[in-house]
């Protein structure tokens, strides 16, 4: 910034021409030389003459007066013996005045130093005493001792002055600059910036409060800050404001603020407390987006919590609905049944001679389906009660388990020629009773479908795969299309007619359901006329899920 | 078993076709001469507990009993029976289309002395219902 040329030494504006080594004239160290003789004047201005100092001169008292109301002296030379007022008199007078109070004054004497002149040589302030005859090396050395000191004090003097300067206008520019860069702050920040007194009005806005909220810093200055907070929010941003001024450290709240047009923000406030300035000063950041978008996530997560739940309900309910389906369908269904078959009996037994053979096959033909429906009955609700039932799961010895079920399957045959191949086999970990209905199920199949064969030849094994155990049951029977091999596993799914194997298509659709319950997976291979293949795979222990209902 | 000594058993069914068909498996099994049928629980309790008393076991040797009865249903009879001094020394056979495990667990927690699931076919109905009934009646009369 332009600044006036002014001289650091002098602090005053460079006028003079005269080089800086001697100075002024008028800013040399100045000495006072007071006799009443002339010649011991000049004698002294001799002696004194190389010290580069301004040397005045008087001739009495009054004069030597006179020059100290003109100027400030380092030193005064002062000779006791003066016409009119003498040297103590005029040392009296010179301590009176404030101004010269320090100026050291070195008397001259002629006398014999009686103690009493002394005495009151130094009782008026007399810096020190010097006997004439003068002894020019004495006057020199003394003087100069105060020449020397008063130049040393101008000096330190000077120099205290040129620091302070020196410091004012660093400090000026400091300010500046740190004004400077405060401001720009301020006008570029992206966040609005207050600074609020601790009465709750604004002090302050950066220009950001026009870009968010529309409102010019001007406008605001002096409103009352809860002025632009939304009603409902006031009394918590009240709240948060109150706790500035009574807690030290940042407080953060949120509210929504009306901008010009009328409509709100939401703005998140932090805000710190100066409790000695009595301020507060706090940034603000529009976060209705994200407000929004937290809004909205909680509508839909409450939407998906409630049609969860209304999902479970519905779920609940029809569980619910199937049990008392399957209780009523045990139970109910059964006695019409059960009276079908009792009463068709009864008439075949006790009134035979009425029946022709017509009518006795029709009689044979309603008792068949009566059973074949109550088989359904059966099956329909092992099959519900299987997904219900709670699985115990343990080791389980495949290799017995099969041994078990296929001692009882060539029982239960004995007029078909049955090779069960049981290799070595993996145990499985799972429901030992309903593993075993698996079983059950997958090898009186095979059992069925290999009728048509001379010798069924049915082979049991295993093989590990990642994570997961696989068992399969291989036959040689009659097979079945490829293409409907996902069919196979749907309750009541029949790929034969019942004429030609009997049975009500809910076996494969349990051994799919326990095995989906277990955490595993089931599925068939098969070509027509060349046998069937039956995988199904168990998680291996410690990788099992946890059982669902199916 | 004599013909000439009728025994005192009590049918508990609602369903008339159950029942004829009972009566003609007791039939069969030359027992139902001493049979007395109600239809519903109600009807069951007011012939077991006279006049609404303590209940009275008469002759009664047996009670064939079907759970899902209208008005009381099989369960409550059970459970009045067995806590009766008298009524509790009479074997209750309970003959259902049920075969639902929570109900037979149910039936034995309160001490029935069979739980049997109806057969479809009447000819094992037949066998069933005479080898129930006789083996009930002979312990009955081995008891004294």
């Amino acid at each position: 910034m332009p600044r006036k040329s002014v001289d650091p030494v002098s602090g005053r504006a460079k006028a003079s021409g005269q080089p800086a080594s001697k100075g002024p004239r008028d800013s040399r160290i100045s000495v006072l030389l007071v006799d009443d003789r002339a010649e011991d004047l000049m004698v002294l201005e001799a002696i004194l003459g190389d010290l580069d100092v301004h040397l005045v001169k008087a001739s009495s008292g009054e004069e030597a007066l006179r020059c100290l109301l003109d100027r400030d002296f380092s030193a005064i030379l002062l000779d006791v013996h003066l016409p009119g007022m003498n040297g103590f008199e005029t040392a009296e007078l010179i301590r009176k005045r404030e101004r010269s109070r320090a100026t050291p004054i070195i008397f001259l004497t002629g006398e014999e130093s009686s103690p009493v002149s002394l005495q009151h040589a130094y009782a008026v302030g007399a810096a020190d005493f010097i006997m004439k005859p003068i002894s020019a090396e004495a006057i020199r050395s003394k003087v100069s001792v105060f020449v020397e000191l008063a130049r040393a004090m101008r000096e330190v003097r000077i120099q205290a002055e040129q620091l302070r300067r020196m410091e004012d206008r660093q400090h000026r520019r400091l300010l500046e600059q740190v004004t400077e860069q405060r401001n720009r702050i301020f006008a570029l920040s992206p966040d609005l910036i207050c600074i609020a007194g601790f009465d709750g009005n604004i002090l302050e806005g950066n220009p950001r409060w026009e870009g968010t909220l529309g409102w010019t810093p001007a406008r605001v200055t002096g409103r009352p800050f809860l002025e632009f907070v939304h009603p409902d929010d006031r009394p918590s941003t009240k709240e948060a404001l109150e706790r500035l001024k009574k807690e030290p450290g940042a407080v953060s709240f949120e509210s929504r603020f009306r901008r010009a047009g009328g409509d709100y923000v939401w703005l998140a406030w932090t805000g710190t407390p100066y409790p000695s300035e009595r301020l507060i000063y706090a940034v603000a950041r529009d976060v209705s987006e994200s407000k929004r978008a937290a809004v909205e996530a909680l509508r839909l997560n409450t939407d998906l919590e409630r049609r969860v739940s209304e999902r479970t309900a519905q779920l609940e309910s029809a569980n619910k609905e199937l049990e008392s389906f399957s209780y009523s369908v045990s139970h109910d269904l059964r006695a019409p049944l059960r009276a079908i078959e009792g009463f068709t009996r009864r008439l075949v037994d006790r009134h035979a001679s009425g029946l022709d053979a017509e009518g006795k096959r029709l009689t044979e033909v309603v008792l068949t389906n009566t059973r074949r429906m109550a088989q359904l009955i059966d099956d329909l609700l092992a099959f519900s009660r299987m997904g219900r039932a709670e699985l115990i799961r343990t080791r389980v010895d495949m290799r017995a388990l099969a041994g078990s079920v296929s001692d009882e399957l060539r029982a239960a045959n004995p007029g078909r020629k049955l090779d069960f191949r049981i290799g070595e086999l993996a145990p499985a970990w799972g429901d030992q009773a309903l593993l075993r209905q698996v079983l059950a199920n997958l090898f009186s199949n095979a059992v069925k479908y290999t009728r048509p064969r001379e010798c069924a030849e049915i082979e049991f094994s295993s093989r590990q795969d990642k994570g997961e155990t696989v068992w399969s049951v291989r036959d040689n029977g009659v097979g079945f299309e490829e293409a409907f091999a996902s069919k196979l596993f749907g309750v009541f799914q029949r790929l034969h007619s019942s004429e030609e194997f009997e049975g009500t298509g809910v076996g494969l659709a349990l051994v799919q359901r326990v095995i989906l319950r277990h955490g595993g997976r089931v599925w068939a291979e098969g070509k027509t006329g060349t046998g069937a293949v039956f995988h199904f795979s168990l998680p291996t222990e410690g990788q099992g899920h946890a059982g669902k209902p199916a | 078993m004599p013909a000439s000594q009728p025994e005192e058993i009590l049918l508990i069914e609602d369903n008339s076709c159950d029942a004829e068909m009972t009566v003609w498996a007791l039939e069969k099994n030359q027992l139902s001469r001493g049979l007395h049928r109600v239809k519903d629980g109600a009807e069951a309790l007011s012939f077991l507990f006279p006049q609404g008393g303590p209940g009275s076991a008469g002759g009664l040797k047996a009670v064939l009993l079907d759970i899902k009865l209208p008005l009381v249903d099989g369960i409550e009879v059970l459970k009045r029976m067995k806590s009766d001094p008298e009524l509790k020394l009479v074997p209750v056979i309970i003959l259902t289309s049920s075969s639902e495990p929570k109900d037979r667990e149910v039936c034995y927690s309160l001490g029935v002395n069979s739980y049997v699931v109806k057969p479809l076919e009447f000819e094992e109905f037949v066998s069933t219902v005479g080898l129930l009934a006789r083996y009930w009646l002979k312990v009955n009369c081995s008891r004294g």
